[in-house]
């Protein structure tokens, strides 16, 4: 980037040199007067303000970074996320997820993983994570978003690692009789509901009373009700209260909630 | 793109995405699709074979001029791609 800074402390009359380590930003706004501004160690510049010739100029120099030096050229938004990513990736507690699971889940459920635990970064600091489950959801279908669900929901560490453990434990354990079960989990997720605002109350009771005979075949005697929003909270507050639900469970429901948000865990 | 993770990227915003597709010679069609500016229609693909979109467009890194999208998955595999 040596010429692309060196242009520019030509066309701006401002010595850039000593700024090892200068950012580039490039945007258009022919609606402001500054064709350039440094802020936090980044030189803005605004192309609107630049002349045919100059604009051209700073394509040749841009090309030349990227062929002679491999300088990635990346949406500002993107390269902010990459970041997060990277990141993400760092923390010690994915790493041992990822790690563990890595040899054990499907292969081609890896990378699903892998993003899974980003967007539960993202989730466990109070960030929007509905785009990055459409993301998601886009490149590996329903499956996808059914294991980013089980993750954020600590599925991997509470459910599947536990699972595996007591199937090495009771002796005869196949890697491929704890993938049959993780994938009856993953396909069809019996022990918890995610509750979405387009899910009628009639709709999730029917699924609700499914999933208890389900679990109670298997000998799976909770049912986990998951549920962001307002009007997801007061539905699975009005299940609860629901009279045949009630028939089946036993005892009474944890309930972690707030006014936002819920889990509740009904046994049976 | 070994390597690339060294240099700091130049960055773009939304608004000089067409200064940066004309940079690489590339262009949108009537479809909002980026293509090759001298063969229109030659539609330009991601690592994947994917097309893409204006709007998905997150950028390009080195390795015969691989073409990035915005999404979670692709970020997440251009991070791993970067490590190496």
């Amino acid at each position: 980037m040596e010429g692309l800074k060196k242009l520019l402390s030509g066309l701006f009359k401002i010595d850039l040199s000593r700024l090892k380590k200068l950012g580039i930003n490039i945007f258009s706004n022919n609606q402001i007067d500054i064709s350039k501004k440094i802020e936090n160690n980044v030189f803005n510049l605004n192309i609107s303000g630049l002349t045919p010739e100059d604009a051209k100029k700073v394509q040749g120099e841009i090309i030349k970074a990227f062929v002679k030096q491999e300088t990635p050229v990346l949406l500002k938004e993107s390269k902010d996320l990459l970041e997060d990513i990277e990141a993400a990736n760092k923390e010690q507690s994915n790493q041992e997820t990822l790690e563990y699971f890595e040899d054990k889940i499907p292969l081609a459920d890896v990378p699903i993983l892998r993003a899974a635990l980003y967007i539960r970064h993202v989730y466990r600091r109070g960030g929007s994570v509905e785009k990055l489950k459409q993301d998601i959801a886009f490149r590996y279908g329903q499956r996808g978003r059914i294991i980013a669900n089980l993750c954020t929901a600590g599925y991997f560490e509470d459910v599947f690692q536990p699972m595996y453990e007591q199937m090495v434990r009771a002796g005869g354990f196949s890697l491929d009789e704890f993938r049959d079960r993780y994938n009856v989990l993953v396909t069809q997720s019996p022990q918890a509901i995610f509750v979405n605002r387009w899910d009628s109350v009639e709709s999730l009771k029917g699924e609700i009373l499914k999933k208890i005979e389900i679990n109670k075949k298997y000998k799976v005697g909770y049912l986990a009700l998951h549920g962001r929003g307002r009007n997801n909270v007061n539905k699975i507050l009005e299940l609860l209260r629901d009279a045949d639900i009630q028939k089946q469970i036993v005892g009474d429901p944890e309930i972690d909630s707030k006014a936002d948000f819920i889990a509740a865990k009904i046994r049976f | 793109m070994k390597g690339s993770r060294k240099m700091e990227p130049i960055t773009f915003d939304d608004s000089a995405k067409a200064f940066i597709l004309e940079t690489f010679d590339k262009e949108v069609d009537s479809e909002g699709y980026i293509v090759e500016k001298n063969n229109p229609k030659q539609k330009v693909l991601t690592r994947h074979g994917e097309e893409i979109k204006l709007e998905d467009f997150a950028g390009i890194v080195k390795g015969s001029e691989v073409f990035v999208k915005s999404d979670l998955v692709s970020l997440i595999e251009l991070a791993d791609a970067l490590k190496r």
